[in-house]
């Protein structure tokens, strides 16, 4: 077990890095209303990994061009989801997870397509859809976690702008000010990139839960605050990414991802019952 | 502060606009005000009459309007209070946390409290569970915090009891008698003359009709 874990030691950092990032970003997004649009614009991402890898490997790039090429088209694909989704249901609001639904249909039917036309790719749509941490290179592992701390920073420096924003936008359903706000296009430039990376190198499972399950999780909770709320989605999420890691380690027949997910649900249903418990007691 | 042809200072001015919305209704024509220092604008009309499309076109956000309508204020200088379209918030808060994010700081409980809206027992309130008025009276709080020269509330009253309603147009006359001539104020509500009396002659009325194609 110690001898797994000195190998996949980096794959595990990665994990632990990454799965807070996201619960952060997605904390933001789901108070914006905007989780539906984000599983289409991974699905989009997905759908770009598909396409640049199927195309590079059948013009036989190099290895760099092989791993950089599935992020641009990842981004290129994202940016096009998210540009087509908004605009499609602008004017029909009231049915938009209606027209969200139709798309992620859309963009998951093409995702197989893909695959069926490269035959590169046959093994590769479980790959990418499933993910799995303990398949990431070394050099993976080390750039997920310089993006994820990066990441993290960002929105941890500037939580209440971006808070505010997602507060304004939720509230008031728009602005009195003319364009976007710099904080929103940061933040939403922020989370293309990051969608496309996670989808790219942990797949799109991991991407989604990590990015909604723990803020979904701690909404349950009895908490008020805010800044408790995100920091106990932090570390939900990073205490889940590592123990299910692990475990998934020591009983070789689970898979990582799902492992994690499993774990994630299981502490925070753990956390709301002992918290459950304190109130009835004081 | 902008001054017009006759030298005379002015926040807002509009001379001869017309509004027609994109799917071609017609909501007013020859319109024309001008908001003085230390004034309050209220714009009133029934629903779907274009107050909040005039508001916008006020601040510059859309371009519906035709004919010369401008505010002299810089953006940085007007706190905006839109109306509430969704009461509810996926993140928890409390009333206390939206101002500090609304403000990019903590806030000293003192600076809140002095502006008579909010007492220190409500800062704890989750925004979720606060009542229409004690979340607009936040939402006062934040904008008053941000020391503007141009207070805009998009029909802040809506839904309110007495009581908030009472200490809010309290607070707004409060804000218009400190700032005197570095002030004004826009407001989108339906007040009637008893709630006006106490803004004398400082109120600019604008009375809006329903549209027509």
């Amino acid at each position: 077990m110690f001898a797994l874990l000195q190998i996949y030691a980096v794959a595990v950092g990665a994990g632990v890095i990454m799965a807070p990032t996201l619960s952060l970003l997605g904390a933001q997004l789901a108070a914006r209303d905007k989780a539906m649009q984000t599983l289409c614009v991974g699905q989009g991402a997905t759908l770009g990994v598909l396409l640049g890898l199927g195309t590079l490997k059948i013009l036989d790039a190099p290895d760099l061009a092989i791993h950089l090429g599935p992020f641009v088209t990842a981004v290129l694909c994202s940016i096009g989801t998210y540009l087509f989704s908004d605009r499609i249901t602008k004017k029909h609001q009231s049915s938009k997870n209606t027209f969200f639904t139709a798309i992620f249909a859309t963009l998951l039917g093409s995702g197989y397509l893909v695959c069926a036309i490269f035959p590169p790719l046959e093994n590769h749509m479980t790959q990418v859809f499933f993910g799995d941490l303990a398949t990431l290179s070394n050099w993976e592992s080390v750039l997920a976690m310089v993006i994820g701390i990066v990441s993290m920073m960002i929105l941890t420096l500037w939580w209440r702008s971006i808070s505010y924003e997602s507060f304004r936008l939720a509230v008031f359903g728009g602005s009195h000010k003319k364009g976007k706000s710099r904080v929103s296009v940061g933040f939403e430039i922020l989370a293309i990139l990051l969608l496309s990376f996670s989808v790219q190198f942990l797949g799109f499972l991991f991407t989604i839960s990590a990015l909604f399950l723990p803020t979904v999780l701690a909404k349950l909770s009895a908490n008020r605050h805010l800044k408790q709320h995100l920091i106990s989605i932090a570390l939900l999420s990073s205490v889940a990414s590592a123990v299910g890691f692990v475990l998934s380690l020591q009983y070789s027949r689970l898979p990582t991802v799902p492992m994690i997910l499993l774990v994630m649900v299981g502490l925070g249903i753990l956390t709301l019952g002992v918290e459950k418990i304190i109130r009835a007691k004081t | 502060m902008a001054k017009g042809k006759s030298n005379e200072a002015y926040f807002v001015k509009a001379d001869n606009i017309a509004l027609k919305t994109p799917d071609g209704v017609r909501l007013f024509d020859s319109l024309s005000f001008v908001l003085p220092p230390g004034g309050l604008l209220l714009i009133t009309g029934p629903n779907g009459s274009g107050k909040s499309s005039l508001l916008r076109s006020i601040l510059g956000v859309n371009s519906w309007v035709k004919g010369n309508v401008s505010n002299s204020i810089h953006p940085k200088h007007i706190a905006v209070i839109p109306q509430l379209q969704n009461m509810e918030f996926h993140l928890p808060l409390t009333l206390r946390e939206v101002i500090e994010i609304s403000e990019n700081r903590n806030v000293s409980t003192e600076s809140i409290v002095e502006y008579g809206l909010l007492s220190q027992d409500l800062l704890d309130r989750s925004w979720n569970t606060a009542s229409g008025g004690e979340r607009q009276r936040t939402l006062l709080t934040c904008a008053l915090l941000k020391n503007p020269k141009l207070l805009v509330m998009d029909e802040p009253f809506n839904h309110l009891d007495h009581f908030s309603q009472k200490n809010m147009l309290e607070r707004i006359d409060k804000y218009l008698r400190e700032k005197g001539s570095e002030g004004a104020v826009i407001l989108i509500s339906h007040l009637g003359i008893d709630e006006l009396a106490r803004f004398g002659e400082k109120v600019v009325r604008i009375e809006l009709r329903s549209g027509e194609k």
